[in-house]
């Protein structure tokens, strides 16, 4: 009886010291993997052969491993460096070509190398190849025409793309009169808060919908505060000397609060900008060409 | 010969192995459940990679255990002269084996298909706004194509069978088979490319371009990727690609035939 007695205490005591050296090993090894982190991908061209015929689960695991690498730096609130984007635009690369018909890819690299880093470059590539294998998703040129219009100011390549993409069947019946009237929305926020809202709905995951609800705010922000500067001009044939002075004259009830922490400042134009520039204070020297470009 | 198909069928139902291969497949199956929820739109098309590739890999692995030990078994138990001695000829007992095995498949296949079947209707019930590109046709293109695939292999495997009595020798020559059958196509391409074709002496070329005769290109089976996506092929690939399948098994089987019936049987 008394052996018994030892041998399952014996075993519990085991059992307890496997839990202990699991929660260690796990922390220790995380801690070690994140300073060697080698940031290899495999070339698709390598990985199209070593996946056999499981292409398409290979290319859903490579993803995920983008999404968890980039996901993860955004929930710690990590600095994103120039390498992370370089790292994760070459795992949305591989992913294309080993599945490129898989819309998730273009969704999540698409916000993240736009909205994120200023990459626009690399996510009209990704777009580009995306469209060879979707012609009739209208997505495609739409997000490309949106990064030619809103971030790289070309108006005109922007229409060009907005008017391929209402010609598809199954695109929103805006696109059709919008390459029309892109020159009235130049630097307007109605624009980004409409592709916003439409990212938005169409996210699942929870710490890039705080992603993008936090930048949708700054910008809904923005845009109340400019369409008070409006009714000011309308109203006393001037601008604003200040922002204040919107408060003052009782057009702007009260201030909406930057979430990135700045605050709201008044162009001479009559634009609303903030002194954060709509991106997180770590993130705001370390990204190339950021989101700074936004309000311009 | 249908008693030798119906007594292979009943040799591979009772396997254990066969039964350790469903439990693990139907585990993929269940896993597609979990996964799916970490993607963002395109929810279909990861649950369908996870049941085809649990399908298709549970194929390959009842052909890794149960084919490969098919034939060596009846010669190392010597069960085979038992066999031999009833009115069945050597031909007959490559084709009763390989079309036996076959039934094994098939029996497997439907009944991974359905599991599969009822946890992408659960899938789709549950996320039926991320299910856009998802047809059930295409999904079901994928499953028979793949079983294409194994019956393309478990000729292969029935001819290295007849060749060395090992089945590890087997086994080898059957991955090794199966590895070139899927990677060829890339192969084919990329010396069809200007980098290729500066990388490669021209005598190697000339090599891969009989290869690819010689080895059933498995890729041309591999429908998983563009079912995913709910595309479907049109009818006249469709039979051109089973066709090719057919024709290949045939050839191969006709071959080990061949071989068995000269073979010396100590």
């Amino acid at each position: 009886m008394s052996r018994r007695i030892s041998y399952l205490l014996g075993l519990v005591l085991l059992i307890a010291l496997h839990l202990g050296l699991y929660s260690h090993t796990f922390t220790a090894k995380g801690e070690l993997d994140k300073k060697a982190r080698v940031n290899y991908v495999l070339p698709a061209e390598f990985s199209r052969v070593a996946a056999l015929d499981f292409q398409g689960l290979a290319a859903d695991f490579q993803l995920l491993q983008g999404i968890f690498f980039i996901g993860d730096k955004i929930d710690r609130q990590e600095k994103i460096t120039a390498l992370d984007w370089d790292y994760f635009t070459r795992i949305i690369k591989a992913v294309i070509k080993l599945d490129p018909y898989f819309y998730d890819t273009y969704h999540f690299s698409t916000g993240m190398l736009t909205w994120g880093s200023g990459r626009f470059q690399d996510a009209i590539d990704i777009l580009k190849y995306g469209r060879q294998f979707n012609p009739d998703d209208f997505r495609f040129p739409y997000h490309i025409g949106f990064i030619y219009f809103y971030f790289l100011h070309d108006a005109q390549k922007g229409a060009q793309y907005f008017e391929i993409a209402s010609k598809i069947p199954g695109a929103p019946p805006i696109l059709a009169s919008l390459a029309s009237r892109l020159a009235y929305y130049k630097g307007n926020y109605t624009f980004a808060i409409n592709l916003l809202q439409r990212m938005l709905s169409a996210e699942r995951s929870p710490e890039i919908r705080q992603y993008y609800q936090k930048r949708l705010t700054a910008l809904q922000g923005a845009l109340l505060i400019e369409k008070a500067v409006q009714k000011f001009k309308i109203d006393f044939l001037r601008l604003p000397d200040s922002i204040q002075e919107l408060i003052d004259k009782k057009i702007l009830e009260t201030l909406p609060q930057d979430p990135y922490g700045g605050e709201y400042i008044l162009l001479e134009s009559g634009r609303i900008y903030s002194t954060s520039k709509f991106a997180n204070a770590p993130q705001k020297k370390t990204t190339a060409g950021s989101t700074a470009d936004v309000g311009e | 010969m249908w008693p030798l198909i119906s007594v292979t069928f009943l040799e591979g139902v009772r396997s254990r192995i066969l039964y350790g291969i469903f439990l693990f497949a139907i585990f993929v199956v269940f896993l597609s459940i979990i996964f799916a929820n970490f993607f963002m739109q395109d929810l279909g098309k990861v649950a369908v990679d996870f049941n085809l590739s649990a399908i298709s890999f549970a194929g390959l692995l009842i052909s890794a255990s149960l084919s490969v030990n098919l034939i060596a078994k009846d010669l190392d138990k010597r069960t085979i002269y038992f066999v031999l001695s009833r009115p069945i000829t050597r031909v007959q007992y490559v084709w009763g084996k390989y079309l036996g095995l076959l039934t094994v498949f098939l029996f497997a296949y439907l009944l991974l298909t359905g599991i599969s079947c009822l946890v992408l209707v659960y899938l789709k019930s549950e996320y039926v706004n991320y299910f856009g590109s998802f047809n059930w046709l295409a999904y079901l293109q994928a499953v028979y194509f793949d079983f294409i695939k194994i019956m393309v292999l478990n000729s292969i495997i029935i001819f290295f069978g007849v060749i060395t009595t090992s089945s590890f020798v087997n086994l080898l020559f059957t991955v090794s088979t199966y590895v070139v059958g899927q990677s060829i196509s890339d192969v084919i391409h990329f010396i069809s490319t200007g980098r290729g074709q500066e990388s490669l002496a021209p005598a190697t070329a000339q090599l891969i371009t009989v290869i690819k005769y010689i080895v059933p290109n498995f890729e041309a089976f591999d429908f998983k990727v563009i079912s995913a996506h709910g595309m479907l092929v049109s009818a006249s690939e469709f039979g051109y690609f089973t066709l090719y399948g057919i024709v290949y098994s045939v050839i191969v089987l006709c071959l080990a035939a061949m071989i068995f019936k000269k073979k010396e049987l100590l």
